[in-house]
């Protein structure tokens, strides 16, 4: 997996923010929680978009995210690992 | 140091709700929960206020519906509350008896894109009949999960434990499989002394040692027949030989579950009894984060439980006697006295 990956999640899912995180639930699969970061680039895995693309888009709504692209694939390397890619 | 104590994460709404449609059903379960008065003479609620209810819980955002009874089937307007759930984007999946469900129902379920539904079923022919007292039910049943099955939707076979059916889960199973009905789940209920199975408590209650007979049979059932198999209700862990610990899948009320009536009252189980409020009047959320605290803070457990590392939530609150709306397991007191020794 590299910046040029393109990440689907497989199967339908929604994120809500609850109270103290945010929270995904995949059908099918489970739930899981993120962090605010974790929820935006989860929502953006449509499969139109490459890592280097959500890059981009969380680096301009989380300025404070130094490595934002890092962070993307990070997320997607764990999704995939756990059968949601 | 001191252990630290267990206790329930708060969420702003459930994750998934039990949502009795209509409290009418047509069967007559000798242990039903809900049977009090009859189900049958119970009346439908107007389709205006189970609009309204899923509104209410599209506002809370919740995840996920679970169609529910009664028998959500026997609603004159089910077809309408599917088109609306699904509209408003809920994960749907439904909880039936199965007798009302054939191959245009099971189409109209899954063009609403639901992938799992749970159908009763409470042993072979005989059995099954005897205990809803409606003869050819037990066919009707196995047919509308053959229909579920051929339209892309997965099965499970809930399956109440009584005394007369408590020994014959793998012998159900194998009917199952032998006749082509290929449920992807048996998940086994606990008794609970409500409904029709009160009256008579201390003479249809299963003991422990009933139920400690269950779970070699459901390890038979995933190993012989490939079939998951499950305890889907809590059941105190310490009293489980460490081996089955898998087999009990728990239970999440008051956290991510929860139960809808037919007119808006809110509750963490199903099966027991009460309310924490209604949605008409009470937002969801206001309920789920504020009239919950001291059920999720455990006090009302034992200490033991409170602090124990294989925590099961205390077994299963709708098995007590005189529990009210959350109590330690009825095993919990009955063998242990303080729970966990």
């Amino acid at each position: 997996m590299n910046k040029n990956y393109i990440p689907k999640i497989n199967c339908r899912f929604k994120i809500r923010k609850d109270i103290d995180f945010f929270l995904g639930f995949f059908q099918d699969k489970g739930v899981l929680t993120f962090n605010e970061v974790g929820a935006f680039i989860i929502k953006q895995m449509n499969g139109e978009k490459s890592v280097e693309e959500i890059g981009q888009l969380v680096h301009e709504a989380f300025t404070s995210i130094e490595k934002p692209t890092k962070e993307v694939l990070f997320v997607a390397k764990q999704l995939q690992k756990s059968g949601f890619l | 140091m001191k252990k630290r104590l267990n206790t329930l994460v708060s969420l702003k709404s459930p994750i998934s709700v039990n949502f009795e449609v209509s409290p009418v059903c047509d069967l007559f379960c000798e242990f039903c929960f809900n049977a009090d008065p009859e189900c049958k003479a119970l009346i439908h609620p107007p389709l205006k206020q189970v609009i309204s209810i899923l509104d209410k819980l599209a506002e809370a955002e919740v995840f996920e519906i679970r169609l529910f009874g009664g028998e959500f089937f026997v609603y004159p307007q089910w077809q309408r509350v599917l088109e609306y759930a699904d509209g408003l984007d809920f994960f749907l999946s439904f909880v039936s008896n199965g007798t009302h469900i054939n191959m245009d129902v099971a189409k109209a379920l899954a063009a609403h894109r639901i992938h799992h539904g749970a159908i009763s079923l409470h042993g072979i022919k005989e059995i099954h009949e005897r205990i809803t007292k409606v003869e050819g039910s037990f066919e009707a049943a196995v047919n509308g999960m053959k229909s579920c099955i051929e339209n892309g939707i997965s099965i499970a076979a809930l399956y109440t434990l009584t005394r007369s059916n408590h020994r014959q889960i793998f012998d159900t199973c194998q009917w199952l499989k032998n006749n082509g009905v290929d449920i992807s789940e048996i998940s086994v209920g606990r008794l609970a002394p409500y409904g029709r199975a009160r009256s008579e408590w201390d003479k249809v209650k299963l003991s422990l040692q009933d139920y400690l007979e269950v779970f070699p049979q459901l390890e038979r059932v995933q190993e012989e027949l490939g079939i998951s198999a499950d305890f889907g209700d809590s059941f105190p862990l310490c009293l489980v030989p460490t081996k089955y610990h898998d087999y009990v899948v728990g239970c999440w009320q008051g956290t991510g579950f929860g139960h809808i009536d037919h007119t808006g009252n809110v509750r963490p189980c199903s099966v027991a009894k009460g309310s924490y409020g209604n949605i008409f009047e009470t937002s969801l959320t206001e309920i789920w984060t504020k009239r919950l605290r001291d059920f999720r803070s455990l006090k009302w457990l034992p200490e033991k439980c409170q602090r124990c590392d294989s925590f099961c939530g205390g077994g299963c609150s709708a098995t007590s006697f005189s529990g009210g709306m959350y109590a330690p397991d009825a095993f919990i007191k009955q063998e242990n006295g303080d729970c966990h020794e």
